[in-house]
């Protein structure tokens, strides 16, 4: 070893100590065993490498390069905080620049609440008894001894079995068979029919041309 | 008059019938009719005990009602339901005019159509805007203020506003499709399922055991589809055939006042007792050459009809202290 050996040697240490280099992880080729041992034997990090990047900041000697953090900050205020601080920007707050307000990366935040979703799908069973034997009994007037009709068996609100007929006619049956009993219980459902059915009146005689018009 | 079904079972049957020449048959080319009551030339009298050997066919003869010239009548073997495979007892005439018409697919579907519709009530309700509460009041003055004009909160055109043509109450969608439509349906579709190899004739729906499985591989041996419908005479069903078909999935049971154009065609196969081919063919026949006018369904309910319990005198009469004396 010659003198520029020994003065690389003391480099190496320095720049050890206070740059903060690790011998292992360090990827220099021109590299003498030596100084790989020094490295090793003194127990700091290198910072040659970017395997090497620390979270700790010097405060005696400021970096006049930036380097990108390792663990980026939670908080998310500002985007530059990822980065060490340059010594070329002037500190305080400034009128520009962009900060993001919402959450980038992390699992969502559920605060207890539970996740609403579609309910899962459930096809229907066309093979149950409803399904199966649907349409049972429509023939039987043919197929029987002819004293029953189909509408006879149709199930329903009593005053609409068997019936069609415009809005107008449904809601005037309705009120021939559930009037008296609406009145007494349920006078406001009584009062919107009476209105509704003055309403249709006036519309399908007076407004409306079509006679089919509903 | 009635038709003659005359069903012997002399030792072991004979598997493969044949239907031979009768002279009456002049249409008939392609086979014969199985009036076959000189079947003579095939039995033999088993008097001594060899009965394993003797084959013996079963005579089926079946006169048809309001016989037609122009087309003949059909065959279906008529098979027992006491083993898997089952044996084949004889063999039907069938009416052309049941089992052999044109297949006219719209009159299928204005009978299903039918069958979904006439029954069905759709109970969705909007309410309109006058219906809505609020809505009373103009929001702001129609001119100064910079804003569209509106005269209601509840207008169509506002949010948690009113529909302006919604569904409006229970709607019925009810109507009867002529009977002779419907009888034309049935005798399409059972013309359908004929023709598709899809109706097996039966002799009883006795069964030997109730295991659904049983019923399961019964089908499956016989090819009988995913989905059959069984259909007998009366609403009263043997217990074997009723616990078979409860337990697989897929299987109906029906008396033959039920049968219908949208269960017929829902099953992949009909299995008819002779006893329902019979009712059917009967009903359907007369309906078809019924002379009368068909009467317009009328709906003659009222709100008495309904009544559970017995009306009550509320007149209000008049308590007297004394007895009235003139």
């Amino acid at each position: 070893m010659g003198n520029t050996s020994v003065l690389r040697s003391l480099l190496i240490v320095y720049m050890c100590r206070h740059l903060g280099w690790d011998g292992d992880t360090c990827k220099q080729d021109r590299r003498t065993e030596a100084e790989a041992l020094l490295i090793k034997n003194n127990g700091v990090k290198c910072l040659g490498s970017p395997a090497c990047y620390s979270t700790k900041s010097h405060d005696e000697n400021v970096d006049l390069v930036t380097y990108k953090k390792d663990v980026r900050p939670e908080g998310g205020d500002r985007t530059f905080d990822a980065y060490t601080p340059s010594p070329f920007r002037m500190p305080g707050p400034k009128r520009y620049g962009y900060a993001i307000k919402y959450k980038t990366d992390g699992l969502l935040p559920r605060d207890g609440k539970p996740v609403r979703s579609l309910p899962p799908y459930s096809p229907e069973n066309k093979w149950d008894s409803k399904h199966a034997l649907f349409g049972q009994n429509d023939y039987i007037d043919i197929l029987g001894d002819g004293d029953i009709h189909p509408a006879d068996l149709l199930t329903g609100p009593r005053w609409l079995i068997a019936f069609k007929g415009n809005e107008r006619e449904r809601l005037m049956r309705k009120m021939e068979w559930e009037g008296p009993r609406l009145k007494l219980m349920y006078p406001s459902e009584y009062n919107r029919m009476q209105k509704r059915i003055r309403y249709l009146t006036k519309l399908y005689n007076h407004k409306r041309k079509s006679r089919w018009a509903d | 008059m009635q038709p003659q079904i005359v069903l012997t079972r002399k030792g072991r049957l004979f598997q493969g019938f044949q239907a031979f020449l009768s002279s009456s048959s002049k249409f008939h080319h392609r086979h014969q009719s199985s009036d076959s009551n000189e079947a003579a030339d095939f039995s033999t009298n088993t008097t001594d005990g060899d009965e394993e050997t003797s084959l013996k066919p079963v005579i089926t003869s079946r006169s048809l009602q309001f016989p037609v010239k122009h087309t003949y009548p059909r065959l279906a073997w008529l098979e027992s339901m006491d083993s898997l495979e089952g044996k084949k007892l004889g063999m039907l005439d069938l009416h052309p005019d049941v089992f052999a018409v044109y297949p006219r697919i719209d009159v299928l579907h204005q009978n299903i159509h039918w069958q979904k519709m006439y029954r069905h009530i759709d109970y969705n309700f909007e309410k309109s805007r006058a219906e809505l509460r609020g809505g009373g009041r103009k929001p702001w003055p129609q001119k100064g203020m910079g804003k569209a004009r509106h005269g209601s909160i509840r207008s169509p055109l506002w949010i948690r506003g009113a529909k302006a043509h919604g569904p409006r109450g229970p709607t019925s969608y009810f109507y009867m499709l002529p009977r002779s439509v419907r009888g034309l349906g049935l005798r399409i579709a059972l013309s359908c399922k004929y023709a598709q190899n899809d109706l097996a004739v039966v002799e009883s729906l006795d069964i030997p055991s109730s295991d659904p499985e049983f019923m399961a591989e019964m089908a499956d041996v016989r090819f009988w589809g995913y989905s059959v419908l069984f259909v007998d005479d009366t609403d009263v069903m043997p217990d074997n055939i009723a616990v078979s078909v409860n337990g697989n999935e897929g299987f109906s049971l029906m008396p033959s006042y039920g049968l219908n154009v949208y269960s017929i065609l829902k099953h992949e196969t009909l299995v008819l007792t002779v006893a329902a081919l019979e009712k059917i063919e009967r009903k359907l026949l007369e309906e078809m050459h019924s002379t009368e006018k068909e009467k317009k369904f009328v709906n003659t309910l009222r709100p008495e009809d309904f009544r559970t319990r017995p009306k009550e005198d509320e007149r209000m009469y008049r308590k007297w202290s004394q007895p009235l004396y003139f």
